[in-house]
């Protein structure tokens, strides 16, 4: 079996009003894993210290077999990271901080930076500073990108993108990940991109990792389920059961079905009507509201 | 009063208090006039946090209010709320405490420091206003942004030469130094209309005209393209707008102590040049710091170890000072205006080039703008109060020294802060954000 691509372990980071943590996540090799999490969940925080941006409380981080302390330069020549963040703005020109850039990487790809120039329809002698938030974001991909790194890190990749780039880069990832060595990390808000592309999915909340899995056990062991409960009452609060809304009686509840097959729920007095499948986004929605009702 | 007025005094109050009990301080234990005068660096520092709101006149446009009324605001935002806390502290100061302590001052040195504050905070309104919005996409807009960008480098040197050489008295007033008045006076009434005009430029910065965009270059890339070669090349490109800005400060300043009938003679005269040119680092490198902070996310996401890429953001300040130190000299001695100091003041200035490092690391650690302001002050005084280089009794070795200390020093710091420090990655574009929401 390969080693993972990504291993953290009792990862903590404390903030003044935010605390990261203990966080384990694997990303296995080969793999596009989707990391989302509402806004302030502590996605961004993991990325920033997988690549030294600030220090750890506690715990461990290995990426592409390299610590990311001790072997950090190492790491950063197999791992590459884009985030809207990233400011390359100092360099001047597009052309100069491709050129800066590239002088780190042995392995990087010049065809594929050609390539990637014209179709982000981005030109060397354009000042970056006057870019658009959107090209920035593509700028930045393609430097993170043509380095061919073992694992791509990205940040809210999509954000500012335009459909016909979004569509590039994705056709970008799977191209790279074909490659069974090359692995894809993806934190974003764009959940139907990650639905569709993504081969795992991990979702943060309040700093920790509430739920993970393949895309497609995640999507598929989740209905939404319409029932009553003929003897009245409140269902009571339980793990992969999430009560959305109730009306005339009747009420609807995202159900992980592995955890709560319909027997269970029937034997807890609970009556079926239907039970629909749902997109990820419905799903992300469920677990991350439940958390913050119970919070 | 102008909403917009209220609103600037209110964000920055702090900084007004710093300036008034600054300004009142100085008058009430005031000794020399230049000693006093020196404050007028709180001037710059007014100017600065206006220039740094820059996404303010976007928000501004979108409210139901007249543009000349949002101009007007916030042309008296900085001339009119600036100017207007100077007096009064200067009354405090300077009629009302300093003859308790019997330190009278004079009417006409208070009058002729009244209209000298008037006319540099007008002119540095000016010279903001002149400032491009964004990076400029044609010629004509290059060439301003070029004139504005060596401009910017004048209004230390103008407290400079505000406090070691403008007369105290009207009568002492030369013509050369009436005449530099007059257009001090002439830019202080254009900073009112060009406030105005600036507005839509920094509202919308990208309305100029886009000329065509060439094809993708194919030459970009290169064979071979690896290694510390081609970094160097990028760091060298990186130094050149600030060589470029200092050569041209280092002309209008050789212009104007020509024309004010100070510069002509080397000597005496020389050690003053070189002090004015610490005076001209201080200005320069805070906007260069501020870039560096905002291209740290970009390093530290590069194959650099932690201990290479602390010592690349730790030297960029210290370079870039040498650098400008090397070119003023180098200027100074081609138009034969050597004073034959030049050695001296190389090593009496390499602790004030670490200390502009030591500066940078503090300011990203704690980009907040009274930190910025303070360090300002601070290296100022230094710049002006160390650099006398005929009573420089320090042998050499001791300032290389000292130097070589603050940048292990500096480099440390920039170690510690970039491996602890999470805050210091999210700086997007500078220390704009964090000073004052601004965008440019």
């Amino acid at each position: 079996m390969n080693p993972p691509a990504i291993e953290i372990r009792g990862l903590r980071k404390a903030f003044a009003k935010f605390s990261l943590g203990p966080l384990d996540l694997t990303v296995p090799q080969g793999a596009i894993y989707g990391l989302i999490g509402p806004n302030g969940s502590g996605k961004s925080t993991t990325l920033d210290l997988l690549f030294g941006m600030g220090g750890r409380d506690a715990g461990t981080i290995r990426a592409a077999g390299f610590d990311h302390e001790t072997q950090e330069r190492e790491m950063k020549l197999a791992v590459t990271y884009s985030s809207p963040d990233t400011s390359f703005a100092a360099w001047g020109k597009v052309g100069r901080a491709i050129r800066y850039v590239q002088s780190f990487y042995p392995a990087w790809d010049e065809a594929l930076c050609r390539r990637l120039l014209e179709l982000f329809r981005l030109y060397p002698d354009e000042k970056i500073a006057a870019l658009s938030f959107g090209a920035r974001t593509k700028l930045s991909l393609l430097l993170a990108i043509c380095p061919c790194p073992q694992v791509l890190v990205l940040d809210e990749p999509t954000t500012g993108l335009d459909p016909e780039a979004r569509q590039i880069l994705f056709n970008e990832l799977l191209r790279m990940v074909q490659d069974e060595n090359r692995t894809v990390l993806i934190s974003s808000h764009q959940l139907s991109d990650l639905e569709r592309f993504a081969d795992h999915i991990g979702i943060l909340a309040d700093g920790r990792l509430v739920c993970e899995g393949s895309t497609a056990d995640l999507v598929g062991r989740h209905r939404m389920v319409e029932f009553s409960q003929p003897g009245g009452g409140a269902v009571p609060a339980m793990p992969g059961f999430h009560l959305r809304r109730t009306q005339a009686g009747r009420s609807l509840a995202v159900v992980d079905m592995a955890m709560h097959p319909v027997a269970t729920l029937e034997a807890r007095g609970l009556q079926l009507h239907s039970q629909t499948e749902l997109p990820l986004e419905e799903i992300f929605l469920a677990i991350t509201s439940t958390r913050k009702e119970a919070a | 009063m102008n909403p917009l007025t209220l609103d600037f005094i209110r964000r920055w109050k702090g900084l007004f208090l710093v300036q008034f009990v600054i300004t009142a301080g100085a008058w009430i234990m005031h000794v020399t006039v230049p000693q006093t005068r020196l404050h007028l660096v709180v001037i710059v520092a007014v100017a600065m946090s206006w220039d740094l709101m820059r996404g303010l006149v976007r928000a501004q446009l979108g409210l139901p209010q007249r543009r000349a009324a949002i101009a007007a605001g916030l042309w008296l935002s900085v001339v009119g709320t600036g100017v207007a806390v100077h007096l009064a502290a200067m009354m405090l100061g300077g009629v009302l405490l300093a003859p308790l302590l019997g330190q009278a001052v004079d009417a006409g040195v208070l009058g002729l420091h009244a209209v000298f504050c008037v006319l540099l905070i007008g002119t540095v309104q000016f010279i903001l206003t002149g400032l491009p919005s964004a990076p400029p996409r044609t010629l004509a807009g290059q060439v301003k942004g070029a004139i504005f960008g060596g401009l910017w480098g004048l209004p230390m040197f103008g407290i400079f030469w505000l406090s070691f050489f403008a007369p105290a008295r009207w009568e002492q007033v030369t013509m050369g130094q009436r005449w530099i008045m007059l257009i001090m006076a002439a830019l202080t009434v254009a900073s009112w209309f060009t406030t105005r005009s600036m507005m839509l430029e920094r509202a919308m910065p990208k309305l100029e005209a886009v000329p065509p965009r060439p094809a993708v270059d194919h030459r970009l890339g290169l064979q071979g393209n690896k290694g510390w070669g081609v970094r160097l090349e990028q760091e060298v490109r990186w130094l050149m707008p600030f060589v470029f800005m200092v050569l041209m400060a280092a002309g209008i300043l050789i212009s104007i102590n020509d024309f004010s009938g100070q510069g002509a003679t080397p000597g005496a005269q020389g050690m003053n040049q070189y002090r004015s040119m610490a005076m001209l680092n201080v200005t320069m490198g805070f906007p260069l710091v501020m870039v560096a902070a905002g291209s740290l996310r970009a390093l530290r996401s590069l194959p650099l170890r932690l201990s290479s890429c602390a010592l690349l953001v730790a030297l960029r300040p210290f370079v870039a000072s040498v650098a400008m130190m090397v070119v003023f000299m180098a200027l100074y001695i081609f138009i034969g205006r050597g004073s034959g100091m030049e050695g001296r003041a190389l090593i009496a200035f390499l602790p004030l080039c670490s200390l502009m490092s030591l500066a940078q690391a503090v300011m990203i650690r704690y980009p907040r703008l009274p930190v910025v302001m303070g360090l300002l002050m601070v290296i100022s005084m230094v710049s002006v109060i160390f650099v006398d280089l005929r009573a420089l009794s320090l042998p050499g070795l001791w300032l290389l020294v000292t130097g070589l200390l603050l940048l292990v020093l500096s480099w440390g710091l920039h170690w510690r802060w970039l491996s602890r420090a999470s805050g210091i990655y999210r700086l997007n574009g500078g220390f704009l954000r964090m000073m004052g929401g601004a965008q440019r």
